[in-house]
């Protein structure tokens, strides 16, 4: 009964979607709202069907299984294809819903209800693509009781239970920019006091998907158990290139919004953050990362979304190039100033996004033509990706101090010389004094960190302080101290992988790891060897798990403090009664997060300062 | 020296109980050459892993021959050499430079350096007809 009342609200809420799509009217307030409700009802009516663990609903036979601890089954109507799409569906309603309460009160009544309109039809097509190919609650009775599959034990992590839906809530919130530019492309107008209102709309959505990354990251660290934070994997790039659009289309705003100018830019860059959201929804939601063939053999979801979202963005992108020319203003800047700055930083953001596109698409496109099946990973981004962001991380040093309009190359140098000096030493002297070694990329990568957080402090200085300007100071700060972390823990990590059993020690980076005995345990629906081992006073034990179905997963386990982490690994028993076991010195891996989770606050601080503005005005 | 002797002493024990690296090397640059190696070859059967993070059987094994390999005195070109032979380009993190993939490793250079060039060239031509 309750899948088939989750069916019916999905067939509701696609009516409300299309009764928002199509009617203008101050009623179709009333249709989002609706449409949220029944959302609602449906996703509590999936988590209600895994919580009951009723196995006739094929989505949850699935991804779930008897033993499934509970907060597992309910992370679980999020952790495959059909129940994600529905997430998908419920938060676009729910951004519709929460545009329609905090949206700026100046936006006339019409563009308020084009804007509402446009998300309605991206609503209906999503809800629609939910119903026809991928219904979660599609029963099949079977003949005889049975076991389900199991959710994937990776997944069983509470990185699960919030990574999912801080992520989506990142970037199907880029819906309402890119709503608000068609609207605006319609309407021919798109002035300061749009670009404030949009604003809100951008820094919230980039502030969720920057710690929806930063999520991701952790999870794959503690989970895939090789001490690595980022893998270059298709999924993680999908969920990358919306956010460096993004980033670029925040700055474009500011300027937007500051000087009214670069106006058809930012239209475009909304535009194209949210073609990159759709672009990695088809690319994860359609198969076609996995195997080309398996898209090929069951093409029917990756087509549905192919040619859904070649009709958004193929439509927007028309739509573009036919009212662009109202949006040209001659500009008023000059060659050496800070709208030059931004821009080359736009370009330099889309070029990454170009980059990670090519690396992510080139294998699918090769296969796909037959030619050859090859493999990009770490090391092709590391050569590409990284060099062409360099110059984007000296510029975002320096953006903020050159003036609008017009600067002094001089002026600069005087003004900003000092810091880029001292970065430059401390780069070297730093390391050098903690007794590490000498590396070209190293110090470049420190150096230009800490040139972005004295930078940074040195406008703290200077200019006098509002709640904007400490929106930025703090997210710059984080990228600082996120590019210092990824250096240092690039260049010293040290690892060590070993035979051995207990009442063994062994040294890593002067860490002492002993191997004090070997348990054997058992979870709500696993049984585990675990590893115990300490190092100095400190326990840190590793685990093998077995779950139903004979899967097993490791376990990895760490110790940390603000400067390292200690990371342990069991491997597989070997024959001679030895373990092989894998242990890591991470040094600065927590800066890498941290620095990400700056950006969130950064980006809170900024809408306070939104909405403080805003009481102001009233 | 006596307190010398008493740490030397108090270590022995850890010396002697030590455990193994499961691949041994002569020095710390070979050891690095392995890590660095198998950190860009694909493991063949999984999902998307490097050889050096792989629990799968076929991964241990390719560690094991290139190990031995490394060990007969092999350069990291022909260790590779014989790989690619075997398992084809697909087990390259670093795709190798081809007339099918030049567009992958100089698209980005160009790409940059002929946006980056007209936006300059836009930014002047603007101001010129300004005045």
């Amino acid at each position: 009964m309750i899948p088939e009342l989750g069916s019916f609200a999905l067939i509701l809420a696609l009516c409300f979607a299309l009764i928002q799509g199509t009617i203008r009217s101050e009623l179709t307030v009333n249709a989002v709202f609706g449409q949220f409700t029944f959302l609602s009802f449906a996703m509590l009516c999936l988590i209600i069907s895994f919580i009951n663990n009723d196995m006739s609903v094929i989505y949850v036979r699935e991804h779930s299984h008897h033993l499934l601890p509970f907060i597992y089954r309910v992370g679980a109507a999020w952790g495959g294809h059909e129940g994600s799409l529905l997430l998908w569906c419920l938060v676009l309603s729910a951004w519709t819903f929460a545009f329609i309460i905090f949206s700026d009160k100046k936006l006339s009544k019409t563009t308020f209800s084009t804007i509402l309109m446009i998300l309605g039809w991206m609503s209906a097509g999503f809800i629609l693509f939910l119903l026809s190919t991928s219904n979660p609650f599609q029963r099949d009775f079977p003949l005889s009781p049975i076991i389900g599959n199991d959710l994937t034990p990776v997944l069983q992590d509470p990185g699960l239970i919030f990574h999912p839906p801080m992520l989506y809530s990142g970037y199907v919130g880029f819906a309402i920019a890119f709503a608000f530019a068609i609207a605006a492309l319609l309407e021919g107008k798109f002035n300061k006091e749009w670009a404030r209102a949009l604003r809100p709309w951008i820094i919230l959505p980039w502030s969720f998907l920057s710690f929806g990354i930063v999520l991701g990251s952790w999870w794959a660290y503690r989970e895939l158990g090789w001490g690595g934070w980022w893998f270059w994997d298709p999924v993680e790039n999908a969920s990358l290139l919306p956010w460096l659009a993004a980033t670029a289309l925040l700055h474009s705003l500011i300027v937007s919004e500051k000087r009214s100018a670069f106006k058809g830019w930012t239209l475009l860059l909304a535009i194209i953050t949210y073609a990159l959201s759709l672009l990695g929804t088809f690319l994860v939601r359609s198969g076609v990362l996995v195997s080309v063939h398996a898209f090929a053999n069951d093409p029917r979801r990756g087509l549905f979304l192919l040619g859904y979202i070649a009709l958004i963005i193929g439509g927007a992108l028309a739509l573009y190039s036919i009212r662009i020319k109202k949006f040209f203003k001659p500009s008023q800047f000059q060659l050496f100033s800070r709208e030059t700055f931004l821009l080359i930083n736009s370009v330099i953001l889309l070029t990454a996004v170009a980059t990670i596109t090519l690396g992510t698409l080139y294998p699918i496109v090769l296969e796909a033509l037959n030619l050859e099946k090859i493999s990009i990973g770490e090391p092709y981004f590391n050569t590409v990706f990284v060099p062409i962001m360099l110059p984007a991380l000296l510029l975002m040093g320096l953006a903020p101090h050159v003036h609008w309009e017009k600067q002094s190359f001089l002026a600069l140098w005087k003004k900003m010389g000092l810091a880029l000096l001292l970065s430059l030493l401390l780069a070297f002297l730093l390391p050098w004094s903690l007794g590490y070694p000498f590396g070209f990329l190293t110090w470049m990568g420190i150096s230009l960190g800490l040139w972005i957080l004295l930078s940074t402090l040195q406008s703290l200085l200077k200019q006098k302080t509002g709640l904007n300007h400490w929106a930025m100071i703090v997210a710059h700060m984080g990228i600082a101290i996120l590019v210092i972390g990824v250096s240092v823990n690039k260049s010293y990590s040290e690892e060590r992988q070993v035979k051995m059993q207990p009442g063994e020690s062994i040294m890593l980076a002067g860490y002492q790891f002993t191997f004090d005995s070997l348990d054997k345990t058992k979870g709500p629906n696993f049984e585990s060897i675990k590893a115990n081992f300490t190092v100095g006073n400190e326990p840190i034990s590793a685990e093998q798990r077995i779950y139903p179905h004979d899967q097993t997963l490791g376990k990895t386990g760490i110790i940390f403090n603000g400067w390292r982490d200690l990371y342990l690994a069991l491997g597989n028993s070997l024959p001679d009664g030895n373990w092989s076991i894998r242990i890591y010195y991470k040094p600065c891996v927590r800066w890498i997060w941290f620095g990400g989770f700056m950006l969130l606050i950064g980006g809170m601080i900024s809408l306070l300062n939104h909405y403080q503005k805003r009481r102001g005005a009233l | 020296m006596r307190r010398l002797l008493m740490i030397f002493l108090i270590l022995l024990p850890l010396i002697t109980y030590a455990a193994e690296d499961s691949y041994q090397f002569q020095t710390k640059e070979d050891q690095a050459r392995f890590s660095a190696l198998t950190g860009e070859l694909r493991c063949l059967v999984c999902q998307n892993e490097t050889l050096a993070a792989s629990n799968a059987v076929l991964a241990s094994d390719l560690r094991g021959q290139i190990y031995q390999k490394m060990i007969q005195g092999k350069t990291d070109k022909e260790i590779v050499d014989y790989l690619v032979e075997r398992y084809g380009n697909f087990i390259l993190y670093r795709p190798p430079l081809h007339l099918t993939t030049v567009g992958l490793w100089f698209g980005p250079f160009l790409l940059l350096i002929l946006s980056i060039g007209y936006l300059l060239y836009y930014v002047r031509k603007n101001q010129r007809e300004k005045r």
